[in-house]
């Protein structure tokens, strides 16, 4: 570089010692100093064309000017530190932003699954066609059902059955509560399901006289063996069955998020229920495969009259629509769009500094092709400049993404997304971002070399000199650039506005208690001990009078129920309607105390009594939505519900299989909190032993009586724990989790949003400004007032924010209905969310345009006229 | 070789180049002859040898003295003219002379050649 740096010098030196004999020469002749100084360089020619001529000659004059683009061009981006700043914030967060998002996508929806054809594994479902797809959905299959399945549906490779529970796992003093599935014996062979370590369970493992084996999921073997290797041959309690651990399955595997497999072993019991999946046959539509199913369904049917609804479909149901939430997954879509527009925004903010940085550049390069620049030198300036913008701006979305999709998993609520996904990069999106934003950078880059080339130098170095008013050309560009983005980012207060106002009702959700006064805890008893007959029930019993004891607490129950969702069992119910088939119902347990607790309202009827669930009745409350199939809270009353199998025993231990409806509640949500009710019926606690929650209400705050209720327990029963004690408050925050994600998420892309717009208004106006300095100048020297020159200048940024905020608005009516499903009943044309969202892009933009409009009004008239 | 390139790049100025390359080159080599001579000293030379019919352009010659410099028939070192004026002189390399010899050449069978066809009734004489 030095080299060069001295060659130059030597140039330079060289020619100004011809020019100065040249000069010197004509002095002798007798010219005067001047004139011949004159004539001296007249004659030189143009020295910088020379320089550059030589310079050619040496050769290295292509990287040696291309450096002094890089030079320039970086002298250029940092003397426009804010502008250059603001563009490359504004292309990375667009760039990373929309790539975190498809990569969050793309992990979570599109190819969760390691499994190898994991795109054609269903699960298999009796839908029951006079009920909604959720209330009419049949899970599990029984063991005779499965076999005829597998017998008869040819369009399938082949199926697995699962089913899951919570056991503990180690010894009495230490154990642990994990989720236990157990799984045909061919599953992992079927699945495609390696072991990391060891050996898979395999279909000999299956045998009723082989050995009971069991394998680790990868996170269990971490968290409870400490990723020991030796664990593989060593003997595990296992729901107080001694089993060896033959395997541990790779990190992504996560069947049935399953801390646990153990393999199903011998002839499955008759009552016994399985989730089913299969596979299909490559290139078999499953419209196809649901035909055959149903079929198969229909032949099942006289065989089990009773576990087949009148008009009903046995489908196929993929499954990773089944584990990925519907409504998360309509989130991710919906934050996909976010981005998308949040990219768009970014590019056309930078589009318009762009542009008007092209327009302010028109008089240097004007002069630069007064002097001898060539066009494409000129072009090629311009390129360079572009493309260190754009380069600056791709590194920042680069480590943008990189971070985001590092950090957004962590984030991500627990439950909605596939266990086995793995959130990554796409290279794809990020060039497609990356490609899109370097793109609008070089084009708009080049606008000023475009705006030379139509209008001439000697315009733009004419026009932009004096500052006059007219309309420049590239101003409809910018003004519908401007335009757009008040469109846009309205759209995206407008949809966080929605989803704010939707979660804030949520929040406030039709509950029939305050969820903060309610604490709830499900009790775990350890494997080996209060085995005896009846021995936890009468835990629980005295725990609960406990409870009721306590100072403050106004009731207490046990119940199976929680809102807004619990472990359930739904069972087909025969209403004792003619002509009617059974009905999904959710089965539950409760005690006397559950209305006072959780607040049930009761529609007709009563609630038990005390005596109703000490002597086990065989009574029933119901749920409105269940009534409704039986025409009314009134007419339900009194009527006799036929229970599909005798899984409940009264006191004496006789079997019950009709049960009496005593009352009707209103509904509470038991599904979701977003999903509507399904029938419901409660039978007292009494009359079937099952895993029960207890509950208790208090005036205050229910967390305050935690340690009180660890105590109590303690005191009573050694050695029980709980498997969850939290409020009631706290096991929604996990039903809101996803919506609050979403919220965050759009809420934050809708502040960047904004804020690129008012950066974007903000340049646009004051670019303005800038441009009529002289004009404004010559009004005030003429004697306009102050206000009418505020007018002058906000007259234009109120009329495109105006526009803007009209198109934002109808795109929004338009877009807010694919926002629909996660706002529960609220309507996308919420006027309040509408008007806020108006409201807040209003006052910021106006505060855009205000400030230069005042900076307007500051302009020195004397000044700016002597200045000409 | 690059004449194609430059006039991308500087349409105006290079066509200049192009017209006079060979001859420049010729030119100069000539004018060096009798020793190494600046820049100025060069246009000057020629412009008195041939009675100022033939001015010499700036942005002509240092190209063309740069690119003889390269082609190693020139070299080049600063000197102090008799003004005390600090100038890069050049001079003729060897292979510079004989690069000289082989224009000289090739000028003289050039002017024949064309001056057979400009003049076709005077025959082989010398311009």
């Amino acid at each position: 570089m030095r080299w060069r740096r001295r060659r130059q010098q030597g140039l330079e030196e060289e020619l100004a010692a011809h020019l100065d004999m040249a000069i010197a020469d004509r002095i002798e002749r007798g010219e005067p100093p001047e004139e011949a100084e004159s004539n001296a360089l007249r004659e030189f020619g143009n020295r910088l064309l020379v320089k550059e001529s030589v310079r050619y000659v040496w050769g290295w004059q292509l990287a040696e000017s291309l450096a002094q683009d890089l030079h320039f061009g970086g002298r250029v981006l940092c003397k426009a530190r804010g502008f250059t700043v603001l563009a490359v914030l504004a292309l990375s967060l667009g760039i990373g932003a929309a790539t975190v998002m498809f990569g969050v996508l793309d992990g979570v929806l599109l190819n969760p699954f390691p499994y190898p054809n994991a795109d054609r594994l269903v699960a298999l479902s009796v839908f029951d066609l006079d009920q909604s797809a959720e209330a009419g959905r049949r899970w599990t299959l029984s063991a005779a059902e499965q076999r005829e399945f597998e017998e008869g549906a040819s369009l399938f490779e082949g199926f697995v059955a699962c089913d899951t529970r919570r056991t503990l796992l180690g010894e009495a003093d230490n154990p642990h509560w994990v989720k236990l599935v157990t799984v045909s014996p061919n599953t992992f062979a079927f699945i495609g399901i390696p072991a990391k370590l060891g050996r898979v369970i395999q279909i000999s493992d299956g045998r009723s006289d082989a050995p009971p084996v069991a394998m680790l999921s990868e996170l269990a073997w971490r968290k409870y063996f400490g990723a020991d290797p030796s664990v593989i041959g060593r003997a595990v309690t296992l729901n107080q069955q001694q089993r060896t651990i033959v395997g541990i399955a790779p990190k992504r595997y996560a069947w049935w998020t399953a801390d646990v497999w153990i393999p199903q072993q011998g002839a499955a019991n008759a009552q016994a229920e399985f989730a089913v999946q299969g596979r299909l046959k490559p290139g078999v539509r499953i419209a196809q495969a649901n035909e055959q199913l149903t079929a198969i369904g229909a032949r099942l049917k006289s065989i089990y009259p009773e576990r087949y609804p009148k008009r009903f479909q046995v489908r196929g149901v993929y499954c990773i629509d089944d584990i990925v939430h519907t409504p998360f997954r309509r989130t991710l879509f919906t934050l996909l769009g976010a981005v998308g527009l949040l990219l768009l925004i970014a590019c056309s903010n930078v589009a318009n500094m762009l542009l008007s940085r092209a327009t302010v550049r028109q008089r240097e390069i004007g002069l630069r092709m007064v002097i001898g620049a060539g066009r494409l030198r000129i072009l090629r300036q311009l390129l360079v400049e572009s493309t260190l913008l754009a380069l600056l701006s791709t590194t920042g979305g680069v480590a943008l993404a990189y971070g985001g999709i590092h950090l957004l998993p962590a984030i991500v609520p627990p439950n909605t997304i596939a266990e086995e996904s793995v959130v990554d990069l796409n290279p794809s999106v990020l060039l497609f971002a990356l490609g899109i934003s370097a793109m609008t950078v070089v084009l708009f880059g080049l606008a000023p070399a475009w705006q030379i080339t139509r209008r001439g130098w000697g315009e733009a170095l004419r026009g932009s000199a004096k500052g006059s008013a007219g309309r420049h050309p590239g101003t409809w560009l910018r003004d519908l650039l401007v335009i757009a983005q008040v469109g846009i980012a309205l759209v995206l207060l407008v949809g966080a506005g929605l989803l704010a106002r939707s979660f804030i009702r949520s929040l406030k959700i039709d509950l029939p208690v305050n969820p903060r006064s309610v604490a709830v805890a499900f009790p775990a008893f350890p494997p080996n001990s209060y085995n005896a007959q009846g021995q936890r029930e009468s835990v629980i019993s005295e725990y609960v009078n406990r409870l009721r004891a306590l100072p403050g607490v106004k009731a207490a129950t046990r119940t199976s129920e929680i809102p807004p969702h619990s472990w359930n069992m739904i069972v087909p119910l025969d209403i004792g309607i003619p002509g009617r088939s059974s009905v999904q119902t959710m089965f539950h347990t409760a005690d006397w105390g559950a209305q006072a607790t959780l607040g049930y309202r009761l529609l007709a009827g009563r609630w038990f009594t005390k005596e109703d669930v000490a002597a086990a009745r065989p009574l029933a409350v119901i749920n409105q939505s269940l009534a409704r199939a039986m025409h009314s809270p009134a007419e339900a009353l009194g009527r006799q519900i036929r229970l599909p199998r005798t899984a409940i025993k009264d006191v004496r231990g006789r079997a019950i299989d009709t049960v009496q409806v005593i009352g009707v509640i209103a509904d509470t949500p038991n599904q979701s909190l977003r999903q509507l009710p399904m029938p419901m019926l409660q039978v007292p606690s009494t009359l079937t032993p099952r895993d029960e929650w207890v509950a208790l209400r208090v005036a205050g705050d229910a967390t305050a009586m935690i340690p009180a209720m660890q105590r109590e327990m303690a005191s009573i029963a050694p050695g029980v724990s709980f498997y969850w004690i939290d409020s009631f408050q706290a096991s929604l925050e996990e039903e809101l989790a996803s919506q609050r994600f979403a919220l965050w998420l759009l809420g934050i892309f809708a502040s960047i949003g904004t804020m690129l717009l008012i950066t974007g208004l903000y340049g646009v106006m004051s670019y303005a400004v800038a441009q009529r300095t002289y004009e404004l100048g010559v009004r005030i020297a003429l004697g306009a007032s102050a206000s009418n020159i505020f007018k002058v200048i906000t007259a234009r940024g109120l009329a495109l924010i105006a526009s803007g905020v009209f198109i934002g608005a109808i795109a929004s009516l338009a877009l807010s209905r694919m926002l629909q499903s996660q706002l529960g009943d609220m309507s996308p044309a919420d006027p309040l969310a509408y008007l806020a969202a108006g409201a807040l892009l209003l006052t910021t933009a106006l505060l855009a345009i205000l400030i230069p409009g005042a900076r307007a009004l500051r302009i020195s008239p004397a000044r700016v006229l002597r200045h000409e | 070789m690059h004449g194609c390139r430059i006039s991308t790049a500087m349409p105006d100025y290079q066509n200049r180049i192009e017209l006079l390359q060979g001859t420049l080159d010729l030119l100069i080599l000539q004018t060096l002859r009798l020793g190494p001579l600046h820049g100025y000293a060069i246009t000057q030379s020629i412009r008195a040898e041939s009675a100022d019919v033939l001015q010499v352009d700036t942005g002509s010659l240092y190209p063309a003295l740069h690119r003889l410099e390269k082609k190693r028939w020139l070299k080049a070192s600063w000197g102090l003219t008799d003004n005390k004026q600090r100038a890069r002189f050049y001079e003729l390399t060897a292979a510079g002379r004989k690069q000289l010899a082989l224009e000289q050449a090739r000028w003289v069978r050039l002017v024949e050649a064309i001056g057979r066809i400009v003049t076709p009734s005077v025959e082989s004489e010398q311009v």
